[in-house]
């Protein structure tokens, strides 16, 4: 197993950890916050940075003359230039879109898509495991342009043996597929997709290749424009930033061709009672008064991330959940649906006698939140022949206390339900 | 650190699995696929994928229908508790016992009838432990819920049973309305 390079102040820079502390019976149990992939928790410079943006900066962005404004306008355009940068060299500030979030953001590119590049003769073609953001979309756009859906399978259900299986993708990707969709990691079992393979089988046939990273912004460092992305999804709130806001990045081509998703203030270049024409760029797409604050909360929590280093995180995140994985796998009844390649930051288990539900509710007696549910996956779900699954996800604050405390209360429920 | 946080959890986590709520979770009464039934409903809550299909059949005495409920389903040891326990009390029951039921169990399960749970008098008492823990009312309320919709949507407002259940019929027409995904494999 990898060393840990994060130190434990890290863990102290998270104010979330000291006011949830529980005390019960004298005894003080600490907070084991294992359910990042939902939603990580906010870092110190996050917060300070949001509440001095609305204490002495807030103002409406691109649209005063006023100092606060003016200020305000040059902060959502500074974290602009940060979030290229941070997804990689190939990516132009003009090229990011502020959305609500990864969903939103996937669902401007499959509505677009649809309009711009399907028709009846058309293929989409995405992992039937993908999370609900990236697959209910694809299904209404399949439906309004009555074009062919394909969905790519796994191979195996758990383990080792559970990945994406690149021999049915190549079958799938044909000539008529327009558009290839998929998690860059797995929201449920935190596998990590072979996007190389994808994207050369897609770029084959001309495919768009769209990647939902909203699992792994902090954990994987790579160009993906450079790669043959042509666009890519991700929500801030999961990189220890705010919540509200999202972040789409596309290539120039798919950002001229694409036509607006929601209509109104800023997104217009003229409007006449006969009709109207949109602006370009980004703003096309970021009708209405944005995230403003979050963007500086986004700026904040990007610095942050780039300070600690992506790889550092991953490293941290991964060697915690490898030893969690090599633990809980010797405890009776439990059995593990993550792969385990050591790369993992997710891992999925459910325990044979105990429902998942109750499971996580007998955690948070402990003080310990860890995600229970289909996590989004219906069919994914299904396909692995569960109701219900308990995630366990690690980030950079989290610590091999927080391994011990959660197996602890994982073997002592057996004897409460 | 809030007040909240400083409450005795365990006793709470206790009254949520007594041994009541154990017993019919592992142990369900009146659970059963296909039952035979004049009406039945299926319940979900999406957010969990929880679900439950309450089954129930009635028989005419005195020209007042008699209700037997039962149910089938997956889901947490609450929410299966809580059905069991429904369809253990609601046997041989009139319309106005099972309505009766229903909102006597919603104001125990979110806590607004007091239970003494030293000494509980019936099963249906044991669901008060749920509501300490806000998010798991939604467990315990499904099979009620459901049963609710059941009872709704099948007898008339004079009390009596509805000539059939129509959602066959229905569930066919809206099926043949809705377009169909082209879902190719690699087998087509």
């Amino acid at each position: 197993m990898k060393a840990t390079k994060l130190g434990s102040h890290i863990r102290n820079e998270f104010p979330i950890f000291q006011n949830n502390k529980k005390i019960e019976d004298g005894q003080t149990k600490p907070f084991s916050y294992l359910d990042s992939a939902v939603s990580a928790q906010k870092h110190e410079s996050v917060i300070k940075a949001m509440t001095h943006h609305l204490e002495y900066d807030y103002g409406s962005v691109h649209r005063g003359a006023y100092g606060v404004s003016i200020r305000s306008s040059q902060m959502y355009e500074n974290t602009r230039i940060k979030v290229a940068n941070f997804i990689g060299k190939s990516v132009k500030p003009e090229q990011i879109v502020y959305t609500r979030g990864a969903t939103e953001s996937l669902n401007i590119l499959a509505s677009g898509i649809g309009e711009e590049f399907l028709n009846e003769n058309s293929r989409i073609v995405i992992p039937a495991a993908e999370h609900h953001a990236n697959l209910i979309p694809w299904q209404q756009v399949a439906l309004r342009k009555n074009c062919e859906l394909a969905y790519i399978s796994f191979e195996g259900k758990s383990g080792d043996k559970l990945k994406l299986n690149l021999s049915e993708a190549k079958k799938l990707i044909t000539k008529n597929t327009k558009v290839v969709s998929l998690a860059h990691v797995g929201n449920v079992l935190g596998q990590i997709n072979p996007i190389h393979e994808i994207i050369e089988i897609a770029k084959k046939v001309d495919a768009l290749v769209i990647l939902d990273c909203a699992q792994s912004m902090t954990c994987i460092d790579e160009d993906l424009f450079a790669l043959g992305a042509d666009a890519i999804a991700f929500s801030p709130h999961k990189i220890y930033g705010p919540s509200g806001i999202g972040v789409l990045a596309m290539s120039k081509e798919l950002m001229e061709r694409l036509p607006p998703f929601t209509f109104g203030g800023a997104m217009i270049s003229d409007v006449t009672l006969e009709g109207s024409q949109w602006t370009s760029g980004p703003a096309k797409f970021e009708a209405g008064t944005p995230p403003i604050t979050e963007t500086v909360g986004l700026g904040a929590a990007i610095d942050w991330v780039a300070k600690v280093g992506k790889q550092n995180i991953h490293d941290h995140a991964a060697a915690l959940a490898s030893e969690f994985l090599n633990k809980i796998q010797e405890i009776q009844d439990i059995e593990v649906f993550s792969p385990s390649t050591g790369q993992e930051t997710i891992i999925s288990f459910r325990h044979k006698k105990i429902h998942a539900h109750d499971l996580a509710t007998i955690l948070d007696a402990d003080n310990i939140a860890m995600r229970a549910g289909h996590h989004c996956a219906w069919p994914l779900i299904r396909f692995l022949g569960v109701d219900a699954l308990v995630r366990c996800s690690f980030a950079a604050y989290s610590d091999k206390d927080d391994i011990e405390i959660a197996l602890a209360a994982i073997k002592k429920a057996s004897n409460i339900t | 650190m809030t007040e909240s946080l400083k409450s005795s959890q365990s006793v709470e986590l206790n009254a949520l699995y007594q041994e009541v709520i154990v017993d019919h979770s592992r142990n369900p009464r009146f659970k059963s696929k296909n039952m035979p039934c004049r009406f039945c409903q299926e319940g979900k809550n999406p957010l969990c994928g929880d679900n439950i299909t309450v089954y129930c059949q009635v028989e005419m005495k005195e020209k007042q229908p008699i209700l037997f409920v039962g149910f089938d389903g997956t889901g947490c040891s609450i929410s299966q508790a809580s059905a069991s326990i429904m369809c253990n009390s609601l046997q041989s029951v009139t319309l106005n016992e099972a309505r009766n039921l229903i909102h006597e169990a919603e104001k125990i399960y979110t806590g607004k009838t007091p239970v003494n749970s030293d000494d509980l008098e019936h099963d249906i008492e044991a669901l008060h432990g749920v509501s300490k823990f806000p998010v798991r009312v939604k467990c315990a309320a499904l099979p009620w819920k459901t049963l609710h919709l059941l009872l709704s949507d099948n007898f008339d407002e004079a009390g009596l049973p509805k000539q059939g259940c129509d959602k066959l019929i229905n569930c066919a027409q809206s099926a043949l309305n809705q377009r169909k995904l082209k879902i190719v494999s690699t087998e087509n």
